[in-house]
């Protein structure tokens, strides 16, 4: 079909190959990701076990295998130095540092999303990402995702999805009672409303005013898990660290 | 798990390739032919196919086919804008946080980077820059930011800034390195923070002026969506601005 371009060692196959995960492991990587999203537990390392999620998927181990791989890539899970995948496990040091990242990035998208024209913010602002106000953690994530992308600056748009995939495990909206739920959710009303009216300096002061109020948020969680000795020692482990 | 360690070796191999430029902007990518090059089944080459398109070095085209990244004038300008955001508050973190050691190493730097800008290396410039502001990256003891910041690095790396600048523009970019580490010495936040700004921005305004120069039909500003190079002219603008081979 393309005779120009990879024909030598696949010149023979009557289709082209396309290396996507194949249906089943799409199928794993989404129902893994949503019990990722739902589970209770904060702050703790789960191993996730090949078998155990086949036998639970219903599936063999080859999908499942696919499926936690890519979502180790996209930053969900990490690999556990004994083997197999752990689930992402955030200390205090963790929070501080990637909201630093997003404390930096993340006023500076919605600025710019307030500057794009009307027709792009109104598009954009009228996505299920946004307008359905979901407030589970997934939602959230894609919330962030979807304000940096109508930054039309791709680079920090990849950044900030990083980073928002990252955080999904720490669970904030899940594990939050009715008051800081309705704080986040209305954090969010507040930078959509800015930059609808196409206010930049209000929309970016809006994501700050979110992010810190988030940033407390898991910090005061992780303190009450007992994770938080980090916290007041973070200062002399960060020194430690140079090298 | 022997498999995971073939696909991170093959990832590095291919990610390097692309990095370097020995892999062009433009160039098709098959898994058969992959795995050939590389010696492996295609389970690994397909795994490290699909991070390398997750992570935006590899593309699909309009017809599915697999392509090797075309970095396009306003793609580079948004990256400089993120590396700019990051890199100035990681030096600014760094004012802080830098130990002595670290220092003396930047200070050496300094005299390589001054070396081989009398002689006009623009290769050796390109790979003392790339250590230099690593260095102060990782001076600010935040992973999160330092990950982030040498991701972006990466993708600009084959793109020589002192290859497209004037002699004039070398010796700026090696005084700034000079009064970067001054600044940093002083403990001066503000300061260091502004001029990594204004480091970067030069940068970018000579690579910036480098790919129009080297693909003159280019437009000024494409929309974000279709701005998509054709596969001669970022050819071109690698044969004229990569790092040297040799």
């Amino acid at each position: 079909m393309s005779p120009q371009s990879g024909s030598t060692a696949s010149g023979h196959h009557p289709l082209r190959r396309v290396a996507r995960p194949e249906p089943l492991a799409q199928q794993a990587y989404e129902r893994i990701r949503r019990e990722l999203m739902g589970g209770p537990e904060m702050g703790s390392a789960d191993r996730l076990v090949e078998q155990e999620l086949a036998e639970r998927l219903a599936m063999s181990r080859t999908p499942v295998r696919e499926a936690l791989h890519r979502l180790a890539l996209m930053g969900y899970i990490e690999p556990s130095p004994a083997g197999g995948y752990v689930t992402r496990r955030f200390a205090a040091r963790d929070v501080r540092e990637h909201y630093d990242l997003r404390e930096l990035l993340e006023p500076q998208g919605a600025a710019l999303a307030a500057r794009r024209d009307p027709e792009a913010i109104e598009r954009a602002l009228a996505t299920p990402v946004i307008a359905q106000r979901d407030q589970s953690d997934l939602g959230n994530a894609r919330f962030h995702t979807a304000v940096a992308e109508l930054s039309g600056n791709r680079a920090l748009a990849r950044v900030v999805a990083t980073i928002a995939r990252r955080l999904a495990s720490l669970r904030i909206h899940a594990q939050g009672d009715e008051e800081e739920q309705r704080r986040l959710a209305v954090g969010h009303d507040a930078v959509v409303e800015a930059i609808r009216s196409r206010e930049p300096e209000a929309a970016a002061r809006a994501m700050t005013e979110h992010l810190a109020f988030a940033r407390d948020l898991l910090l005061k969680r992780l303190a009450q898990a007992g994770n938080g000795a980090e916290a007041a020692s973070g200062t002399a482990d960060e020194r430690r660290s140079a090298s | 798990m022997p498999r995971a360690s073939l696909a991170d070796e093959a990832y590095a191999e291919v990610h390097a390739a692309i990095v370097e430029g020995r892999l062009q902007a433009g160039t098709a990518v098959t898994e058969g032919e992959f795995a050939e090059m590389l010696g492996m089944s295609r389970t690994p080459v397909r795994q490290v196919l699909t991070r390398l398109e997750l992570e935006g070095y590899l593309e699909r085209d309009s017809r599915g086919r697999l392509l090797v990244h075309a970095l396009m004038p306003d793609e580079l300008e948004e990256m400089f804008l993120v590396r700019a955001l990051l890199e100035g508050f990681g030096a600014r973190l760094a004012a802080e946080r830098i130990s002595e050691p670290e220092l003396e190493r930047l200070e050496e730097l300094l005299v390589i980077d001054l070396e081989a800008g009398r002689r006009n290396r623009v290769d050796e410039l390109a790979t003392i820059n790339a250590e230099f502001h690593g260095l102060i990256m990782r001076a600010s003891r935040n992973r999160a930011l330092v990950e982030v910041a040498d991701d972006l690095a990466q993708r600009v790396f084959g793109l020589n800034a002192f290859a497209v600048g004037t002699p004039t523009d070398v010796r700026q970019f090696v005084d700034e390195h000079a009064l970067m580490v001054r600044l940093l010495r002083g403990g001066e936040a503000k300061a260091v923070e502004a001029l990594v700004h204004k480091h970067l921005g030069t940068a970018r305004d000579l690579l910036v002026e480098g790919l129009h120069a080297s693909a003159p039909g280019l437009p000024a500003s494409p929309s974000s969506d279709d701005g998509r190079a054709p596969a001669e002219v970022a050819t071109r603008l690698k044969a004229r601005s990569r790092v040297g081979g040799g």
